[in-house]
Formats: C-alpha cells, structure tokens, sequence
C-alpha cells in the first residue's frame, strides 16, 4: 500500500509523458478513485458545478479545493444542467472527477507549488476524457434502464402470472433509483464527451465472458464491463436460484433476456459507481458483516480486462488499447526492473483464470517476468523478486516464486514467443504455457489475492497481453474441462476416504434410493413408491439387519407399506381437491386424518374458501356457456354484439340483474340458454348462501391472514370471469386489492391490442373457439388450476406435519441445501466451488 | 484492497470461525425455487438408468414427467439388476452374457465383483464348503492378477470368522446395499456396452451437496444435512464426521445450538 502511494504521489507532472497516456490514467484514477468514500466529496463539487468558468480560477485557493473545482466544472456542464440533474443526481460523475482532482491535487504537493500552475492547462482535456470514459459505460447505464421497464411492462402484460413475486419487485425497485440516478448523471457525461468519443472506443473492456470459464459456474457471477448486456450475455449473468425460478428456461427465453437486461445493468451500475478495482467486492462486504438477507445481493465478479495505467512505475508505458505495454526505463541494472499489475484482481470464484502475454518485442536482453503477485508487492522488481509475487522469466527459463533465486522451470521466451499464465484455484497453483503448449505446475500454494503482473527490465522491451478479449494460443477451454473432472474425481476421492474411514459402504448410494422412495411417498406417487420399494428390496424376506435406520415407514417392509398406504390417501385427497371435489377432500380428510381440520384452522380455511371459489365458478359456467352461445349468434352484429355481453358479464357479476339482462338478451338466446342460466343462478345462489356462512364463521376471527384470504375468495364474485379472476386474486396471496391489479393488467392487454374495444375484442377472440374459452384465459393466466395446486399443498403438508414427518421432501431439503452451501462457498471465495454447477451437473 | 485481502486471508486460512445462524440459512434455502418438474426428471432419470422400468413406468403416470426413452429397452436391465438383488449372481451372470458376452470379458473388475458376490451369497446361505471351493478354483487365480483383488477376497472371506448376525468389521458385504452397489455397477457397465448414458445424475446431486458442506466445514459453522437419508439439519458447535448413517435420530433434535469458533 504504502509502495504504491509513493508511486502515485511521486507520479511525473504532466509535462514529462505524452498527453494521450496522461488520458488514460486519468480513466484509471476513476476507477481507483471510486473506492474512496465519496459522499463527503460530494458537496465541495455542487457549489462548483454552477459555475463553469471557474476553471481560470483554480491557482487561488488551496491545492486541493482548486482540483475539485477545475475537475468537475471543466467537463462543460451544460448538459447535465439541460437534463434537469439536480447537485445530487450527478454525484457519481463528480465524485469520480472529484477524487481524480484529489488525487492531483496531492500529485502536485508533493512536487511542490509550482507544478500546480503548469499542471492546469492540461487539465479540461483530461477530464473531458475522464467524462468520456465514463460515457462510454453510460449508454449501458441508460439502455437496460429503458429495457427495465419495457420488460416488466411486458411481463404484465403477455405473462401476468409467471412468477415475479413481490419480493422480486422490491428487491428491483431500490435498484431502479440508484439507476436511475446514475443514468442521469451518466446522461450528463455523454453530452459532454460526445466531441471526444474516439478516446473511449480505444480502452480494452472485459465485457464478454472469456469462453474457457463458460464451463464454470462463474458464468453465473460474471459482471461484464461496460457493454451494452442484453446483446452479449443471455443467460450467463445471474445466480442460478433466480434462473430456476422461471421454470421453462427455454421456454421463457425472451423473458430471461428481459430480465438478465435489468439485473445486468443495475449490477453494472451498482458496482462501477461502488468502485470495482478489487475485481470481488461483494464477499468483502460479505464477509465483513453478518446481514441478514446476503442472497439478495446478487454475486457479481469482474474480470482483470488491462493494464492499470496507475498501478506501475514510470519506466513503464502503455499504449491506447492498455493492453500494450513497453519499457522506458534505463535499463542498466536490476533496481531499474519495472513492474505492472492489471486493473484488476482476479476474483478465485473463476475456478481457473488464464491470460497469455504475447512478446512483441524482447528489447536488449529480454529480461521479461511473467506472473502473478499481490497488490502490495513493490514494482521496481519483476515478477517473482519479492514475497507475494511469483514469477517466470524470458531470459533463463526460471521460475521466481518470491525470491531473488530462480529455478529452472521451462523453456526461454523471446520476441514472437506467446506465454501463458494459469492460476488454479482449486489447489492455488500457478501454470505456465508456451507458444500453446502446456508447461506445467511451477508454483504452488500461491496466497492473497492475486493481479496479473508483468515486468521488464531492458530497453526496447514491449508485450501485448490478452486478458480474454480474443482467442488464446493454448486450449484453455480443454484444460478448464479437465480441471473439471480433476475436481470430481477428487470429490469421489475424498468421498470414497471419508466413507471408509467411518466404515460406512456406500451410504450416499444406499440414501439414493431412500431419497427416492421418500420423494414418491411425499408427493403422493403411491404406486410409484409401492414399485419402487419392491424394486428396492425384491426379496423382503430375506433382509439382513441393514444399516436402515429407524426411518420411519422406509425401513421394513410393514412400515414402508403403510407409507405407502398413507400416499395412497394423500394421493386421492389431492386428486379430488385438484379435481375441484372440496367436498370429497373434506370427507376423506375427516375419515382419515381425524381431527386434523379442526386442529388446523388455516388448512380448514384454505379448504372452505377453494370451496366457494369452486361454487362460484361452476354457478358461473352455465352463464359462461349461455355467454358464448349468445355472441356465437351475434357474429356479424357489431354493436349489439357489444351491448348484450355488456349485459351478460353484468349478470356474472351480480346475479340481481337479471331481469333488465333477460330483456336485451332474449330475442338470440335458444331455449337452452335459458335453463343454462336457471342452472347457474341456481348454483350461485348456493355459492352465495356458502359465502354468507363462510362470514359468519369467521367474522369474529380478527386474524389479517384469514381476512385477507376471505376477500380474496370473494373477490371471486367481483368478475365476470371467476375462475380467472380467483385465481389471480389467490395468487397474489395475501394482497387485498388483488382486483385492481389484475383488472388494470388486463386492460393492458386489451390496450396492447386494440385500444379501443377492450372487452369486446376479448370476447371476439373467443368466438372462433367457443369451447375452449377456459384455455384461452389460462393460457394468460393459467391460475385456475395453481390455486387448487396450492390448497392441495397446503394439504399434504398438513398431513405429513401431523403425522411428523418432514414439510419437504428430504430430497428436495438436500438440493435446497447444495444450492445454498455452493453459493456461499463461491460468497467466500472458494475457487473449486466453480466447477461444481448443480444447473449443469444434475439437471440438464 | 489491503481489507479485502485480509478478509480473503482470514476465510482461507479458517482462522475465524463464522457462524451462520440457523435463521439466516433457512432464509436462505427458503429462497432457493425448486421446480418439481426438474426434480421429477431427476428421479425420472435415475429411474431409467438405474433400471427400474416398472416404477419409471408408475413414476411416468403419476407424476406426468415422460421417460426419455422407450421404457421397454430397459428390460434387460431390470431382469439383471433384480437378480443381483435377489442375490441370484448365476442368473445374473448369464443374462449379461447373452446379452453381450464382451462385457464381462473386456471387465475384469466386474467380473471379480460379481464372482465375490457369488461368494458371499455362498457364505450367506451358510454353504461353507461350496464358498471354500469356490473361492480357491474361481476367486484366488484372480487375485493372484491383481492385488487390490486379493485383498477384497481375503476381506470377503474373513466373513466366515464371524457370526453372520452379529456385529463384524465386514458385515457390510451383508447388507442390501452391497448387492445394490454391484448391481449399479453391472447396470452401467450394460449401458456403456448400449453406448448410454450411465450415470445418473441424481447421486451427483448428493454428492455436491455432500461436498459444499465439507468445504463449508472448514470456513463456518452452519446448519447441515448429517444424515442424508433424511435430510434433517443440525446445528453442531464443529464439523466432526462427514456422514451420519445410522445416529440421525438422537443427534436430529440438537437444533439451534451455536458454539464458538476454533
């Protein structure tokens, strides 16, 4: 640390190297600058801001203070004013150009008072630079921000239902506001940079995943840099739990581009304006403190993508793309070695990381190092001279692992040669390739966290390193896949150690079938369970004692029948409440779980609200039936087509009106829409009578939860359309005003469609397949049937508790359980967890 | 920086413990969507590949998740998995050799496996002479080609200084489970002879998990899965065996109890 601050403060005044690589690091400093605390910063800037000439006057006050004011008021500030940001919303532009001027500013103390003066006049091209740089990340920011929206808009509208939770939404929409201050203040620099856009197009950018580590799981945790994410990534960025959550992954795809688009770019957002030299930020925070509610972040990790422009010595420069670098220095002796460390660390969550250096030129004597080492290691030394630093050297072949000693390793490297350098985080290993060709292991138990690092030490030396961009020499991707068996033989290794040393033959396998078998008895499957279990043990005589333990109702033959038995039940309860028989649920559950409805008040609950659901829509499909049969003779009769349905969903709606309906309706209607409609009013009036008993029973009940789910039940009654309509309202759960929502949504979608006749059109659709209405509704909605899904869950989980056995399957408990323990393996850095991908491995 | 490497530092080295409260990781696993639509192909799969091809075929129709194959080019399996777990190994042994006469020859290992199996049925039926017999004429010439056979012929045949129902270091070859390891074995070995896929993807998952929760051993404290046949989780103060077999049930009610670090 203190090494490096030397070398910043002991940074040359401009004048000594060119304009155009003083650019760049001004572009370094940014990011550098990012991990300072910015809000105190913060307010020196705003008073700035309104006054743009106060460039001229920046020798006047101190040092410092005169940096602030000329960084942040020389990238004109016009267009940040003609957007409307307020002080506030432009603070991550000029906090960014703040620290830049900080830095400056101490720059020039420490090189004395003069250099201030002369330092001034370079300053509005560096930091409209500065501005362009983080322009060029701008229209990133901006674009998703447009894609957010048009992405949940969508989702309201062709997929209502699919499952976007409320926690999803308030999870979002914290996100959403610091993007959108961001995208604002991003607006801003773009206006300002838009004279100097050819200085950004040149700095190399990490925005692609580099495809060796597409075998990993940091697909899932790559953060791609400044590029635009829905045309490069599809899937890649996200953990995998939410991936899972859209079950048709494929089927959904478009929608996961939506999604990814969104969480992408808030990512991306969030964390270059938190700062992201560190290439991990998040396990540090994770780490740090013990919150609560970590999963919520989501774990993204950059990726090194070039040289810094800040992190080397003055001996050393770059060229635009920062990923050419070439000696300056001296070059008699050792002390005039010059190291360079990459922009960023390399975050172990990668499994295995690659870069390869390509020699363009070996200079005098090719004293080339490369490596990796630690950010604290000093930079007048190559690669491998110092603790922390590890190393392989051009000139001899030697390997330098943190002394000044080498040992022979491999080949010599010279002009055209390219070098490969492999850290394995599995074993903390570094390997080394050339021209292609694999070298070896020749550094082991590397420690902390790890730069890509080259260095050089004679005149003429230049090399081009490839962090990823483009296609590399060696194979990685074969030696990635590799790694990956590596890693699961190993894990059969250990497993086949730690089953011997308890003596305990093949006790996962032996679970297998347990887990199985549990799975099937859980979910109901009786008869596959009833197979399964013979299949399991053919011969149930001749068990020996077995290493099953006292496992309820899997262990021996009796028990597992009577789980069997017990699956059986669960299974024809389920049956019948799927099958809208809440009646018949009711009876079973009384015969053969006795006591548990009234043990039970929520499962009762649950159960007398679906059933009243299901009263109502089946009083309402008679005068569904009559509904279509009515437009079916109305085709052609635009208007009065338009009137009667009017008159027929008023019915559904409240069955009082009839009167004045029967009037309109009567001149198309056939006789057996007549007793359609008797047979329906019939039944809601039960419905109804059902309902009235239903408020009676519980109006003493103050419990919100029961409340709540008896508006939703009888919100039913509130649509002309009860079995759609339930089941948004028992979707949304415990949301009262369920209603509101679902009808401004399908306005929506009426709205996307025609705008003019909402229903109407609706209803026309329908006329080209009467009969298979309900499927219309439900391929939008598709409720109906979750909602009996999810009382028959309530149901079974009820059972299983009363009966003491576990609310999910064991089966279920243990994916639960990897998903989680990977994912806080990779939190914690864990390099090997990497090649682990439950996605991949286990379900494709 | 110098913070996140010392945090990085303090997480490999294990120096501090941290702990994860039983809240916080059911919140966790909580949050984890699991679809049952991938978990029923899951078991689908292992169904299929591990040969039961009735119960795949009951699973098909309960669950609604359809076999990836014809279900009735599972048959030959299934008729030489049942045999071994019948602990008819003869029956077994011919079957595959219709089959395919390749697979047994081109597989020493597995031709070793099922003769020890045969063996053991001897010994268990209690027809010592025959087991002796056997062992010398069909067992020993193997072992003499490979020691790692000899040894688990000499352990096989320790079985017959014991008690056949009392407690032995070698009463594992007794079990279900060692019929069943054989089986497994014999059936993937079919599937590579069909070219098939052969494994299942469903112990994978076991084996993830049982592998993130020995890395998480060394790094904190957690609720984990000892007893993977049930699946319970537990709270314990250090990570002590890797797999629980047979204490799930006292160790299973010790929740919520947090100790501190190393």
């Amino acid at each position: 640390m203190s090494h490096r601050e030397r070398r910043r403060s002991g940074r040359p005044s401009p004048e000594e190297t060119h304009p155009g690589l003083r650019v760049q690091d001004e572009d370094e400093e940014l990011s550098d600058a990012d991990t300072h605390p910015r809000s105190p910063r913060t307010p020196i800037v705003r008073p700035a801001n309104p006054t743009p000439s106060s460039s001229a006057s920046n020798s006047t006050s101190t040092l410092e203070t005169t940096a602030d004011v000329t960084m942040s008021s020389s990238p004109s500030p016009t267009p940040q004013d003609t957007i409307g940001a307020s002080g506030d919303r432009t603070s991550a532009t000029d906090s960014a150009s703040t620290v830049t001027g900080q830095s400056h500013a101490s720059a020039s103390t420490s090189s004395g008072g003069t250099t201030a003066a002369s330092v001034t006049p370079l300053w509005p091209s560096a930091s409209d630079l500065a501005q362009s740089a983080l322009s060029t990340v701008s229209p990133v920011r901006h674009y998703p921000q447009l894609h957010l929206r048009s992405a949940r808009q969508q989702q309201n509208v062709n997929h209502p239902r699919l499952p976007l939770p409320d926690r999803e939404d308030s999870v979002s929409r914290p996100r959403s506001i610091t993007f959108g201050t961001l995208k604002k203040a991003s607006l801003g620099g773009s206006g300002a940079s838009s004279s100097t856009t050819g200085a950004s197009g040149k700095k190399s950018r990490m925005a692609v995943l580099p495809s060796y580590l597409r075998q990993t799981t940091f697909i899932q945790h790559f953060q791609p840099e400044g590029v635009q994410p829905d045309l490069n990534i599809s899937s890649s960025g996200r953990e995998s739990t939410k991936r899972r959550r859209l079950s048709g992954r494929r089927r959904h795809a478009d929608m996961d581009q939506y999604e990814d688009s969104g969480s992408d770019s808030s990512g991306a957002s969030s964390d270059s304006s938190s700062g992201s030299e560190a290439g991990f930020s998040s396990p540090e925070n994770e780490s740090g403190t013990s919150t609560p509610m970590p999963d919520h972040k989501p774990l993204r990790y950059q990726l090194p993508s070039r040289w810094s422009s800040t992190d080397k010595t003055d001996k050393t420069d770059l060229l635009e793309d920062d990923l050419q670098v070439f000696y300056t220095g001296p070059g008699k002796e050792d002390r005039d070695a010059s190291a360079i460390r990459a922009n960023r660390s390399i975050p172990p969550q990668c499994g295995v990381y690659y870069y390869e250096v390509h020699i363009k030129s070996k200079g005098q004597s090719g004293y080339i190092g490369v490596g990796v080492c630690n950010s604290t290691v000093a930079l007048d030394r190559l690669p491998g001279w110092e603790p922390q630093s590890w190393g392989y050297h051009g000139d001899d072949g030697n390997s330098f692992g943190g002394c000044g000693n080498g040992r022979p390793f491999g080949p010599v490297f010279t002009t055209g040669d390219t070098v490969g350098c492999g850290v394995n985080f599995r074993d903390m290993s570094l390997f080394y390739t050339k021209n292609g060709t694999y070298l070896g292991v020749a550094f082991r138990d590397l420690k902390g966290t790890l730069y890509p690092t080259v260095g050089m030490r004679t005149t003429g030396e230049i090399l081009e390193a490839n962090f990823g961009q483009r296609e590399f020499v060696f194979d990685i991707e074969r030696h990635v896949k590799e790694e990956k068996m590596e890693a699961w033989q190993s894990l059969e290794n250990t497993l086949q150690k730690a089953m011997a040393e308890n003596n305990q033959v093949s006790t996962l396998s032996q679970s297998l079938g347990q887990l199985v078998l549990s799975y099937m008895i859980h979910h109901g499957y009786s008869e596959s369970a009833r197979q399964f279990s013979n299949d399991l043990s053919p011969s149930q005589g001749d068990k020996k004692k077995g290493s099953s333990n006292g496992h309820i109702g899997l262990s021996n033959g009796a028990d597992c029948s009577a789980a069997v038995l017990d699956a059986e039940r669960r299974k024809v309860i389920r049956t019948s409440i799927m099958t809208g028989d809440i009646d018949k649920a009711l009876e079973l559950l009384e015969m053969h779980y006795p006591g548990i409805l009234t043990s039970n008040e929520d499962l009762l609950l649950q159960l007398r609200c679906r059933k009243f659901v299901e009263m109502v829509s089946s009083a309402s499909s008679p005068l569904r039936a009559l509904d279509n049969q009515q437009r079916k003779s109305n085709i052609g009769n635009g208007k009065k087509k338009a009137a009667d349905t009017a008159d027929v969903e008023m019915k559904g709606k409240n069955g009082d009106a009839m009167d004045v309906d029967m009037e309109n309706s009567k001149p198309q209607k056939a006789e057996v829409s007549w007793d359609d409609e008797l047979e329906g009013l019939g039944l809601l009036k039960d419905a109804i009578r059902y309902g009235q008993f239903l408020q009676e029973q519980y109006r003493t009940n103050r419990r919100q939860s029961v409340q709540d789910m008896l508006i939703d039940a009888f919100s039913v009654l509130a649509y002309a359309d009860p079995p759609e309509s339930t089941s948004a309202a028992m979707e949304t759960g415990s949301k009262s005003n369920g209603s509101s929502g679902r009808s401004s949504s399908e306005s929506q979608r009426h709205a996307s469609r025609t705008p003019q006749h909402t229903h109407h059109n609706h209803n026309h659709n329908h006329n080209h397949h009467p009969h298979k209405q309900s499927h219309h509704h439900h391929s939008h909605h598709s409720a109906k049937p979750i909602s009996r899904e999810r009382v028959a869950t309530t149901v079974n989980t009820a059972i299983l508790v009363s009966q003491n056995l576990p609310k999910t399957a064991p089966l279920e408990t243990v994916f639960r359980q990897a998903t989680v323990g990977l994912s806080e393996l990779t939190r914690q850095g864990c390099g090997e967890a990497a090649f682990f991908d439950l996605e991949h491995d286990c379900f494709e | 920086m110098s913070n996140s490497q010392a945090t990085n530092q303090a997480a490999n080295a294990g120096a501090v413990k941290k702990t994860i409260t039983r809240e916080e990781w059911n919140a966790r696993l909580s949050e984890v969507q699991v679809d049952r639509e991938d978990l029923n192909k899951l078991i689908m799969n292992y169904l299929i590949i591990e040969g039961y091809k009735d119960a795949a075929e009951k699973f098909s129709q309960e669950s609604g998740a359809t076999p990836p194959v014809n279900l009735e080019s599972i048959q030959d399996r299934m008729i030489v998995r049942t045999a071994i777990q019948r602990g008819n190994i003869e029956e077994a042994i011919e079957r595959v050799n219709d089959l395919n006469p390749e697979i047994l020859d081109t597989n020493p290992k597995l031709f070793f496996h099922l003769q020890q199996q045969r063996l053991i049925e001897y010994i268990r039926e209690g027809r010592i002479m025959e087991a002796l017999e056997f062992a010398q004429e069909e067992l020993a010439p193997r072992g003499e080609e490979n020691p790692e056979f000899l040894s688990e012929l000499e352990r096989t045949m320790s079985l017959l200084a014991f008690e056949l129902n009392g407690p032995s270091p070698v009463s594992d070859l007794l079990t279900p489970a060692q019929r069943q390891k054989l089986a497994s074995e014999l059936n993937s070995a079919l599937l590579i002879s069909q070219s098939q896929e052969k494994d299942p993807k469903l112990p994978s998952l076991l084996k993830m998990c049982w592998w993130a929760q020995q890395q998480l051993d060394e790094r904190c404290i957690y609720p984990k899965i000892k007893d993977f046949t049930r699946a319970e989780l537990v709270m314990e103060p250090m990570g002590t065996g890797p797999i629980g077999g047979g204490t799930g049930a006292g160790s299973a009610s010790s929740t919520g109890a947090v100790a501190g670090g190393a």
